[in-house]
């Protein structure tokens, strides 16, 4: 191992921001959030891993697969978003309910 | 809030912390990787329709997996319009200070003039249909928040159109190649550049609308809403 990948650790350091906030929270937004933090997490593993390679030239296959990752993401996102509208406008829920409530107070 | 930390986090924060310390120690253990599809992709570029390899690698190598992206957007698109409430006029915003000034009118035709640039260097450089159908998007908005009627996404056979449009020109091409008897999106050299230029087309207006419709029908729902 020459130098320590930084963008794949920063990469990796998101995805466990993200993967906390999964498992702390019950607001359906901040899931939401939290999910896309871990998607550019992973892509930033992606790219860093383009680089790493013996001959030093980017290789453009993770670039591409990143690019059809953030796509992908924004479709999904707003497709969450409106469901999230939807139900908040419905039921004025904007929390996950029992069983995946947490059964003590609201957090932040 | 009273001070105590919740259970939760006290649950959550070790077992992170285990998880992300061990995908940081995976990755230090990875070593340099031989990008053999790398150099495959730099050997096979001259023939591909494209001088860039990540535009020839996403509509040509692995247009398949871009065919099915566009698709993904089209799902999207229609999930969210099917998610909204009534179905509302698109609504008619005031013109905002931005656009008393002047401003966002002046910025439109420079917005314009940028996607087409994104779109015409895709196929040399980085740019391509997404990054172009993006700008245009924004675009359109930039003139929907200063009071004009999109009229081309106001709902209809019109709307639909321009949504489907990417989606099939890839399906028109997997038709043409395999009608032609060579494998499905698998294009001869020199018909590969005008079928890149074609399907980036048809993408970008596909996806302007998609990123368009995705803002304009949470405007409509919010117009629903208001008293």
């Amino acid at each position: 191992m020459t130098d320590p990948p930084l963008y794949q650790i920063a990469g990796v350091v998101l995805f466990g921001i993200g993967l906390f906030r999964l498992a702390t929270t019950t607001q359906i937004l901040r899931l939401l959030l939290a999910l896309n933090i871990m998607g550019t997490g992973t892509f930033l593993v992606l790219i860093g891993a383009a680089v790493r390679n013996r001959t030093g030239a980017p290789d453009p296959i993770p670039h591409a697969m990143v690019l059809t990752g953030i796509v992908v993401t924004m479709g999904v996102s707003a497709f969450a978003t409106a469901l999230l509208r939807r139900m908040h406008a419905t039921t004025g829920q904007q929390h996950l309910t029992a069983p995946f409530a947490f059964p003590e107070d609201e957090s932040p | 809030m009273n001070g105590r930390v919740p259970a939760r986090y006290a649950l959550a924060l070790p077992g992170v912390a285990v998880v992300t310390g061990a995908l940081v120690r995976a990755l230090m253990l990875t070593n340099e990787g031989d990008p053999a599809l790398g150099a495959l992709v730099q050997a096979n570029l001259a023939g591909s329709g494209a001088s860039h390899a990540v535009t020839a690698v996403l509509l040509n190598f692995r247009g398949y997996d871009t065919w099915l992206e566009l698709v993904v957007l089209l799902v999207a698109a229609t999930a969210t319009l099917r998610a909204r409430g009534d179905r509302g006029e698109q609504r008619m915003r005031e013109p905002g200070e931005l656009v008393a000034s002047g401003l966002a009118a002046r910025m439109v035709p420079v917005v314009l003039l940028l996607g087409v640039l994104l779109l015409a260097n895709g196929t040399s450089g980085p740019g391509g249909a997404f990054q172009a159908g993006a700008v245009f998007a924004a675009g359109a908005l930039l003139m929907y928040f200063g009071g004009y009627r999109l009229v081309l996404v106001s709902g209809g056979v019109v709307q639909d159109l321009l949504l489907i449009v990417g989606t099939f020109g890839f399906f028109a091409a997997a038709v043409a190649t395999t009608a032609a008897g060579m494998r499905t999106l698998e294009f001869a050299p020199r018909f590969a550049g005008p079928a890149i230029v074609g399907i980036e087309l048809a993408a970008t207006v596909s996806i302007a609308a998609t990123l368009l419709l995705i803002v304009l029908a949470a405007e409509e729902e919010s117009r629903a809403s208001d008293p």
